[in-house]
């Protein structure tokens, strides 16, 4: 055996040593924490976080949810409503807007367009049966 | 315990899980009370090697037992009853660890242990107070190496020299290959070794 197998015989011999020391090491300090009683520490804040705050927490939530489920889509609705109702209103404005123009319009003819639209509502021919009559009128006019 | 050792008996072995499945159902809480009460300062001892922290390996153990409470029904056996409580042990320790760099800006209370304090546990045996003063010191070194060690490098080498595993359970365990344990492993030793004095 030469001196580096010597030396490496040793370094293994050490190594496992000291792993032997380290496993016997930690199943020590576990033994000892095992066996060891432990307290809960808990600070106030958060013992008080557990009794009040987390099941108002929860009951806060809860709400919030349910408001907004119901809230959502009623509101939601009501605004469509609102909407609805105003185009109504706008459509409604529009065509009375729309009548009193119409109405504007005739009012604004003048007495020239009157007449000539009465005149040309009466200056129709007399029919054919109605001939002798008129002639007669027109002989009685000139005498 | 008699009864403990056959229902373990029967979980290692997938050929009779469904006749364990039916023992187990018969008496679910009082199996898992004893498996409880068995492997529980084992897994104690892992997360504390693993944490260095006696507060959240307690805290670790009593979650990891609650979870394999919880899912007790659905362990059909494929693995020993060690491995699954151990692959549950490893998820929560990971967790854990992922919360504390999670919260590196929140001023958490650490009751982690130093690792020359760590050291300074060896059993009262019969040794002479220079033998008790080089194990120490041996003790120290492999802490200092274990400390600079990649999350799973550490619990390979946990697993591997505290709680005793062969390569394939070790495997088995972390839900790796075992090239990649012993992969993982050797560079854990490489680290160790470099520790200790030795050839790098």
């Amino acid at each position: 055996m030469n001196f580096d197998e010597q030396n490496r015989e040793i370094e293994d011999l050490e190594m496992e040593s000291a792993l032997r020391n380290f496993r016997a090491s930690v199943h020590s300090w576990s033994e000892y924490e095992f066996s060891k009683t432990r307290t809960v520490k808990r600070s106030r804040w958060a013992a008080m976080w557990v009794v009040f705050a987390k099941p108002a927490m929860g009951w806060a939530l809860g709400c919030v949810l349910m408001v907004s489920s119901v809230g959502i889509p009623v509101t939601v609705h009501h605004q469509r409503q609102l909407i609805a109702e105003r185009n109504a209103q706008l459509l409604r404005q529009q065509r009375l807007a729309k009548q009193a123009a119409e109405q504007q319009a005739a009012l604004a003819m003048t007495d020239d367009e009157l007449l000539s639209h009465v005149d040309s509502d009466i200056a129709q021919a007399a029919p054919d049966a109605m001939q002798p009559l008129a002639s007669l009128m027109g002989e009685s006019s000139t005498r | 315990m008699a009864t403990t050792t056959t229902v373990l008996e029967s979980m290692a072995k997938p050929a009779v899980a469904t006749a364990f499945s039916q023992d187990v159902a018969a008496d679910d809480a009082t199996a898992f009370a004893e498996i409880a009460a068995r492997y529980r300062p084992q897994i104690f001892r892992f997360l504390l090697a693993s944490l260095r922290d006696p507060d959240a390996a307690e805290t670790l153990t009593q979650d990891c037992l609650l979870k394999a409470h919880r899912n007790w029904a659905s362990f059909r056996g494929e693995s020993s009853v060690m491995t699954w409580l151990l692959r549950i042990a490893i998820n929560l320790q990971k967790d854990h660890w992922r919360s504390r760099r999670l919260q590196f800006w929140k001023l958490t209370n650490s009751n982690s242990v130093d690792a020359e304090d760590a050291s300074q546990w060896l059993p009262s045996g019969e040794s002479s107070p220079e033998t008790q003063v080089v194990a120490k010191d041996q003790v120290r070194q492999v802490w200092k190496a274990v400390k600079g060690l990649s999350e799973r490098q550490r619990t390979v080498f946990m697993l591997r020299h505290v709680e005793e595993m062969e390569i394939h359970e070790i495997a088995n365990t972390i839900g790796l290959s075992e090239g990649t344990v012993k992969a993982h492993l050797s560079r854990a030793m490489v680290r160790v070794r470099a520790e200790l004095g030795g050839r790098r």
